[in-house]
């Protein structure tokens, strides 16, 4: 009996330390990325929200407004409803132009026969840019005198107008080197394109099902869950519009390019109000938030799910 | 009438010629399977038929019309893919009508068509459940029921069971017969799987590296396979090959010695076969009609190799003394084993002759058998 306990003993010690280490072993295989999670998003997350509730410039006293911020924000500043009037126009334009482009791009890729590895690239190219080159290249295009757009449009006549002076014009011209880097949308619905299997549009084929029927009812359901993503991304992207407008137009002329996120930037990097800009910050999350949720509330009407088996799916389920 | 005349049919894709030239008259009506190894073509050549393919030469015609150029919805068709290729999104009842509604068919006639093939597929409870909801022989059943309710002069079923399991395979192979048999349209049916294309066909096709092999009953390609290709790709275990010499040849029996032979064997053949003496030739049987005999009655002598018992029948493999291997089918309660030597008798009734160029040479076949196959082309043709 005694030898056989004490054969048994350092046997359930090591079973014992290698149940921990089976335990922990995910754990710390995952750690970088949560250590990151914790101390690059998380944390300034909450550091974010606990300080908009203050009045935190970046030097001197810091104290515990509670709502203050929000309550001047939305009631006594009106140069917050007006860059969030333009980033709503801005974002109404640019979400459908983005999505509809982004998808016929991705059809003419899908398609085509020549070269396609070519036009793949050249098309996505633009979006792996960064921005200030990206602002660099089009505030050469943009100029009055020496731009390239308005050189081509001398061709045909047009005297080229002053594309980033002119209040009204800054806003397109925002938008359109915006769209410039929908290679990634792009890519995404060009993905989804692929995976369609092609059988789908034989047997429509077969059936004399046309052509525009099998966009209308085969492939654009099919690409459903891929939309809803580059829709609910475009709108996020939208609203976090800055680095092409704080470069290219400085939220000019007369304040026709003020977006948002540069409202927000303005009160933390020019004004060094902390507090206000993270209450900004919040506000915008809770808009984005909103709206994202409105969309997948939406989407449950036209996108399909493989996986997904929904209550009112047939009369039986079993 | 739905007849299906094919002419010189070709199709390649860059370089590579899958189709080289197809000719075949398919009767109205017909159940007809093409059947080869992956790669052969077969499902080129349905899909040629569906006009999913652009075709480098030859025509086809439907009936009395010439359909090479006339686009695939206005060929009269349906087909059935192997994936079943139904829309995920859509309900089974949305499945089949799909096609129907776009075509301006009006609401009456579409519910009626697709009552009417719900009821035949047994599937009027499925009607309201996504294609996700359905078990494999269920999917199926859809598929071919959205094949039903175009009431098309031709079925094209493109190896429409091998995604479905071993059991269920066999029961839609059933009801598949039994739908042929109730709609009586013509059905071609492309399948890699030699007893699906036994067992429902009125004809097979056998397909080889792009051309038609032999295009005949299910009996015919069994009891008189045109060549080499088709006798060793009908059957199985697969038709056993010997490669001899004629040393004789007096009207229509020919004598063959030699080779892997070790005893001399005397052929009846149908007609006094032009095959020259001392030329090389092929003898086939298949493994169930060779004979475990003492060593004075045999042709070939071998070791054996392996016996498989699957109870009601064993398979003998043996390595010949001569060179080359050889399987026998066996009694199930055969007491011959492994490592034994074994003598082997074929019997001249069951043997194929095949000259060098692999084709056969024309047989006698006994009385039954040729009354049998007598009787499946009259079934055919009833």
């Amino acid at each position: 009996m005694d030898m056989t306990y004490a054969g048994a003993e350092p046997k359930v010690a090591r079973r014992k330390r290698s149940a921990i280490a089976r335990y922990a072993a995910p754990y710390l295989f995952i750690s970088p990325w949560i250590l990151g999670f914790l101390f690059f998003t998380l944390g300034p997350l909450v550091f974010s929200l606990t300080m908009s509730f203050y009045d935190w410039p970046v030097v001197g006293e810091r104290s515990f407004v509670g709502l203050e911020n929000y309550r001047s924000m939305l009631f006594e500043d009106p140069q917050f409803w007006e860059s969030l009037w333009i980033t709503v126009k801005f974002a109404a334009i640019y979400v459908p132009f983005n999505i509809v482009m982004s998808f016929l791009l991705a059809l003419m890729l899908h398609h085509i026969t020549f070269a396609s590895g070519f036009f793949r690239t050249a098309f996505y190219l633009p979006s792996v840019i960064s921005g200030v080159a990206l602002v660099t290249i089009w505030s050469w295009i943009y100029s009055r005198e020496y731009g390239l757009l308005n050189f081509m449009l001398s061709f045909v006549g047009i005297d080229g107008p002053n594309w980033l002076g002119d209040p009204n014009l800054a806003i397109v011209a925002i938008i359109i080197a915006s769209l410039w880097g929908l290679g990634g949308t792009m890519l995404i619905l060009l993905t989804g394109l692929k995976a369609i299997p092609k059988e789908l549009y034989e047997a429509a084929t077969v059936s004399g099902v046309p052509g525009w029927a099998q966009m209308v009812f085969i492939t654009l359901p099919m690409l459903g869950p891929m939309l809803l993503f580059t829709f609910i991304t475009s709108i996020i992207s939208a609203f976090q519009q800055l680095t092409i407008a704080l470069l290219l137009t400085k939220g000019g002329p007369l304040g026709s390019t003020y977006f948002f996120a540069m409202y927000i930037y303005d009160n933390a990097f020019k004004y060094f109000d902390m507090g206000y800009a993270a209450a900004g910050s919040w506000v915008m999350f809770i808009i984005v938030l909103m709206l994202s949720l409105g969309v997948m509330r939406w989407s449950a009407a036209w996108v399909y799910y493989e996986g997904e088996v929904r209550q009112n799916d047939g009369e039986n389920n079993a | 009438m739905a007849a299906i005349r094919i002419e010189n049919l070709r199709k390649g894709f860059g370089s590579l010629e899958v189709l080289k030239g197809i000719n075949l008259d398919i009767a109205d009506g017909e159940f007809v399977c093409f059947l080869g190894p992956s790669g052969c073509g077969k499902s080129t050549l349905l899909r040629s038929i569906a006009g999913l393919e652009d075709l480098d030469g030859g025509s086809i015609r439907l009936g009395e019309r010439d359909i090479t150029d006339v686009s695939s919805a206005k060929r009269d068709i349906a087909m059935v893919f192997q994936n079943y290729a139904l829309y995920p999104h859509m309900n089974v009842r949305k499945n089949l009508s799909f096609g129907l509604a776009l075509n301006g068919m009006k609401r009456d006639e579409i519910d009626r068509r697709v009552d009417n093939a719900a009821d035949i597929l047994r599937i009027k409870e499925l009607l309201a459940r996504k294609p996700r909801q359905l078990s494999g022989g269920q999917r199926q059943r859809v598929a071919i029921g959205r094949a039903i309710v175009r009431e098309p002069k031709l079925f094209l079923l493109d190896e429409p069971l091998s995604n479905l399991d071993a059991g269920l395979r066999v029961t839609m192979r059933v009801e598949l017969a039994a739908l042929h048999e109730r709609l009586g349209v013509t059905m071609i049916y492309v399948t890699h799987d030699q007893v699906e294309a036994m067992t429902l066909s009125d004809r097979v096709v056998v397909l080889d590296k792009g051309k038609v092999s032999q295009f005949g009953t299910p009996l015919e390609l069994f009891y008189q396979p045109a060549n080499l290709f088709v006798a060793g790709f009908i059957g199985s275990p697969r038709m056993n090959f010997v490669t001899t010499e004629v040393t004789g040849q007096v009207d229509t029996s020919v004598t063959l010695n030699g080779g892997g032979l070790a005893h001399p064997l005397k052929l009846e053949m149908l007609a006094a076969a032009p095959i020259a003496k001392a030329k090389s030739v092929t003898l086939g049987i298949r493994p169930d009609k060779i004979e475990l005999v003492s060593a004075e009655e045999s042709h070939l002598v071998g070791d054996v190799r392996l016996v498989e018992r699957l109870g009601t029948e064993s398979h003998v493999h043996i390595s010949l003394e001569n060179g080359g291997d050889m399987t026998a089918v066996v009694r199930g309660t055969h007491p011959v084993s492994a490592r034994e030597r074994v003598h082997l008798r074929l019997p001249a009734e069951h043997c194929h002759l095949f000259d060098g160029d692999g084709q056969a040479v024309a047989r006698r076949l006994d009385a039954e058998t040729q009354a049998l196959i007598n009787q499946e082309k009259a079934q055919r043709v009833a």
